[in-house]
């Protein structure tokens, strides 16, 4: 089933907007309109949430006067602190202190606004209207306060639940730049944002997203740089996620992406605030997602997951060096084993006559095709590193050994393969973690088994048939509009200055024209 | 962001004339330009290059006057109804023929020079779907692909001109035009149809993004394939005069004798003959693009990719046809005169288009 909905069928429309109305059916609930009486709203918060144990409801007077009002929260989700000191103790007690408590004694139609403008000493408030948008703010971890007498709730904000704190980004270490990373919680993430970046221009957009998760996904772009038609691009996306639940970026990727049918990540992922603020200032929009600390950045291109963050604080004959062993490093991993089936299967005369010697005194005992060999050794590894991902650190150490030194040790010895195909498969292996982002580098990492196939099939012709299916494939390919392999197809001169080679700052004056930003010029031209 | 990103920028038009004319045509080449015209062959490459280089722009100016249209419709405009359609039908024909042509070449050489024990039709098939792959893309994914292969394809020719140099011998190009100038040009046909693929501008300049300079970057699209052409002949000359003519395979040779250069690989040949395919790979997709785009637009249809999979067996019945290298040959016969007669017949469309006073500014005002 398709869940972005590409057509503009006013039937389908219809259904969506349906199924995205507020989930707690009038028909079985009694109305979702608030009333004056504190009593009918009390009652229908206690219908939704009374078999929910961490639902907290709270009756209490308002100081002298002894007027009806009432709490709702969820216990976990709230400050409990702020509840006692700013709302219990002010509404009960203190109220009745205040100069002007004897003109509310006369005057009962203000108290609600009373409540606010002098008692609750919260800084963020809010009204509800209704109840549907009162439970929501519940939920989501604020406090609603009802006054008898009012059909309206005021909503104050008491969030305080237990987070993690900012650290490490695990998957994207680098030597040199910020050790901070993206957490679980989406205000922290865009706190994290908005420190690294004082410009008013940048903005923090958020919608709900989920029929019933309702999780918050904030897009963040800015204003002036990134091109209008883009944040339309991404607001329509965005508004046609039509799901239950999203409760990590990785589910919303799919459902924004171009292409599913891909081994490749047309959406960029990271961890670093860092690199989302870069990405900011090249016209690119960074989508977050509560609950999850992986950012999505949008457009994503093939080369930008050959560069990491801390390309660009170094200088830049280091930066390009790094950059070089990376591109190769990817050549290695998809096409190391496939060439090498190809050369010993097919092409032997390719290789230096010494070698070929050594190599086919090395494979006389092994009684497998080199196809067959390098299949097995590539599922082995990968086993090795599947099952290394998943342990605990303590035996992952353990595996490594048994893996690394046992298990390529005992196979040669046994005959099952020639330390030369070790050679390759571990070759394979480190050139693709080299490969900074994680999601690419193992998209093209399973690329290679059916290279090797190729290879066995056909030999070098296979290979190149190979390489040319990958290349098609990723020409064809488009992320929010913008070609996949700009700015090698179609070649943009200006950019390849950041591809291969990361040329020095004062070269890179303009910014990158691929995602067609609106204000081009990052340093003055003299 | 669609509005940025389509039709084709100005170099991709250079690319796509480049990887157009650097096709089969590379293994070759030395040896038809040592059989006609001896030690002058590299001067005839690049004269005949230089004549490319001219029907390109004429090519241009032409298309020019009609913006949005193929060569097919605007042949149909210039020549008239039945006349133009003609036109376009021999067109097609060429295509079809010289498109089986490079398929049966490619598979010869494959099966001598690399898979000695494959079948044939294994070859000549997966290259031909391989390319249906990528025309199905559409001309955007075309042009993104041969972006691509410029680089390798030069690459590796470029290194295996570069590391012959040192072993021209400058005394076999002693006698030059020695025979006069009439062998020069019988033999300037023959040679020219090296260059031939740049035909593609008949089609792809309804798909420019601007057209400013298009002439320019048309034509300078021609430049690599002299240099590469040239270069070519002259090495295979100059290391092994006109003896070349006697070799099937001539570039293979010239590049196994750098592999003792390059000491970590063995035998440099093979190696050149991976990339290579990517040069044939290009120039297919090329041809088979013009072939299927100009049938589609004959009979008036939109949509050509239908008809990419009507054709597609068609090309391979033609390739599989010839029993043996005379046979080929007639097939090659048929490409090149096609071609000469395709391209040449350039001028006089243009002549007559400014004469019935079709096309250019008055062209833009009824639109």
């Amino acid at each position: 089933m398709k869940i972005i909905k590409r057509d503009k069928n006013p039937k389908n429309k219809e259904l969506i907007e349906e199924r995205q109305a507020p989930s707690p059916k009038s028909e079985d609930r009694g109305s979702l309109q608030l009333s004056k009486n504190i009593d009918e709203n009390y009652e229908k918060f206690q219908n939704f949430l009374q078999e929910s144990t961490d639902a907290v409801f709270r009756k209490f007077k308002l100081g002298r006067i002894g007027i009806d009002c009432a709490l709702v929260y969820i216990d976990g989700l709230v400050n409990t602190d702020i509840i006692h000191n700013s709302i219990l103790k002010p509404m009960m007690y203190d109220i009745s202190e205040l100069e002007e408590f004897e003109e509310l004694k006369s005057n009962p139609d203000i108290i609600y606004d009373f409540v606010i403008n002098h008692v609750v000493s919260v800084a963020e408030v809010k009204e509800a209207e209704t109840l549907d948008e009162a439970m929501l703010l519940v939920m989501s971890g604020e406090v609603a306060l009802m006054v008898n007498g009012f059909d309206k709730i005021i909503i104050v904000n008491a969030r305080g639940w237990p987070a993690r704190g900012i650290s490490d980004p695990e998957t994207e270490n680098v030597i040199r730049g910020a050790k901070e990373g993206f957490t679980e919680t989406l205000r922290t993430n865009t706190a994290l944002l908005r420190r690294k970046c004082k410009d008013p221009n940048m903005v923090v957009k958020t919608i709900r997203l989920g029929r019933r998760s309702k999780t918050d996904v904030a897009y963040v772009f800015i204003k002036g740089i990134t091109n209008p038609m883009l944040i339309e691009e991404v607001e329509e996306r965005l508004n046609k996620v039509d799901i239950d639940k999203i409760v990590d970026s990785g589910e919303l990727e799919q459902l924004i992406q171009d292409n599913s049918m891909t081994l490749l990540p047309q959406v960029q992922v990271t961890e670093r605030p860092d690199k989302a603020i870069s990405n900011l200032m090249e016209g690119r929009v960074v989508i977050l997602v509560d609950n999850s600390p992986f950012a999505l950045i949008v457009p994503a291109t093939f080369s930008q997951f050959f560069q990491s963050p801390e390309d660009y604080n170094e200088r830049w004959m280091l930066s390009s060096f790094i950059r070089i062993i990376r591109w190769i490093a990817s050549f290695i991993a998809v096409f190391t084993p496939a060439v090498y089936i190809a050369v010993v299967t097919y092409h032997p005369g390719l290789i230096p006559t010494k070698l070929a010697l050594s190599i086919a005194a090395t494979r006389a005992g092994v009684p497998f095709p080199s196809i067959v060999e390098a299949l097995l050794m590539e599922t082995t590894i990968e086993l090795l590193r599947e099952s290394g991902a998943r342990l605990p650190k303590a035996i992952g150490q353990t595996i490594g050994i048994v893996g690394g030194l046992i298990i390529g040790d005992a196979a040669v010895r046994a005959s099952l393969t020639s330390p030369i195909m070790v050679i390759v498969v571990a070759l394979t292996a480190i050139a693709s973690f080299v490969i900074p982002t994680y999601s690419a580098a193992i998209g093209l990492r399973t690329m290679r088994f059916p290279l090797m196939v190729l290879a066995g099939l056909l030999g070098l012709y296979g290979v190149i048939i190979g390489f040319i299916i990958i290349n098609i494939h990723l020409s064809s390919l488009k992320s929010f509009g913008v070609n996949y392999m700009v700015p090698q197809a179609p070649v943009i001169f200006q950019d390849l200055k950041d591809i291969v080679i990361r040329s020095p700052k004062t070269t890179m004056r303009k910014r990158p024209v691929q995602t067609h930003p609106i204000d081009m010029i990052r340093m003055d031209m003299d | 962001m669609q509005k940025h990103t389509q039709g084709l920028s100005s170099f991709q038009v250079t690319v796509l004339v480049s990887l157009g004319a650097i096709g089969v045509a590379v293994l070759y080449v030395p040896q038809t330009a040592a059989k006609n015209a001896g030690i002058d062959s590299p001067f005839i490459m690049l004269a005949a290059g230089i004549i490319a280089m001219f029907f390109t722009g004429i090519i241009i100016i032409l298309g020019n006057r009609f913006p949005n249209m193929t060569m097919i419709e605007y042949s149909r405009v210039i020549l008239g109804k039945y006349l133009g359609w003609l036109f376009g039908a021999v067109f097609v024909l060429y295509t079809l023929i010289t498109t089986a042509y490079i398929t049966r070449v490619f598979g010869d050489a494959m099966k001598v020079l690399l898979l000695p024990r494959t079948p044939l039709e294994i070859v000549m098939i997966s290259m031909l779907l391989l390319c249906a792959y990528c025309i199905h893309g559409g001309i955007s994914t075309i042009a993104k692909v041969c972006e691509i292969f410029l680089l390798p394809v030069i690459a590796v020719i470029g290194t295996t001109i570069v590391f012959n140099l040192q072993d021209v011998q400058m005394f076999r190009f002693r006698e030059m035009f020695s025979n006069g100038i009439k062998p020069l040009i019988t033999s300037l046909p023959v040679i020219f149809v090296a260059y031939l693929g740049f035909e593609i501008l008949y089609f792809i300049l309804p798909f420019l993004k601007t057209r400013e300079k298009s002439l320019l970057y048309g034509m300078a699209g021609l430049i690599l394939p002299i240099f590469v052409y040239t270069g070519l002949v002259f090495i295979a000359v100059g290391t092994s005069g006109d003896t070349i003519a006697l070799l099937v395979y001539p570039t293979i040779h010239l590049a196994r004798r750098i592999g003792s250069a390059i000491s970590f690989i063995e035998r440099f040949d093979i190696f050149f003959i991976t990339f290579w395919i990517l040069a044939v790979f290009t120039t297919l997709v090329i041809f088979i693009y013009m072939s299927v785009l100009s049938a589609t637009r004959l009979l008036n249809l939109r949509n050509y990719k239908p008809f990419l999979f009507i054709l597609l067996p068609v090309y391979y019945i033609i390739a599989i046809i010839p029993q043996n290298i005379a046979q080929i040959e007639f097939l090659g016969q048929f490409a090149t005169y096609g071609g000469i007669f395709v391209v040449s017949s350039s001028i006089p469309l243009l002549v007559i288009s400014i004469i019935r006073k079709k096309g250019g500014r008055n062209n833009v005002q009824k639109n």
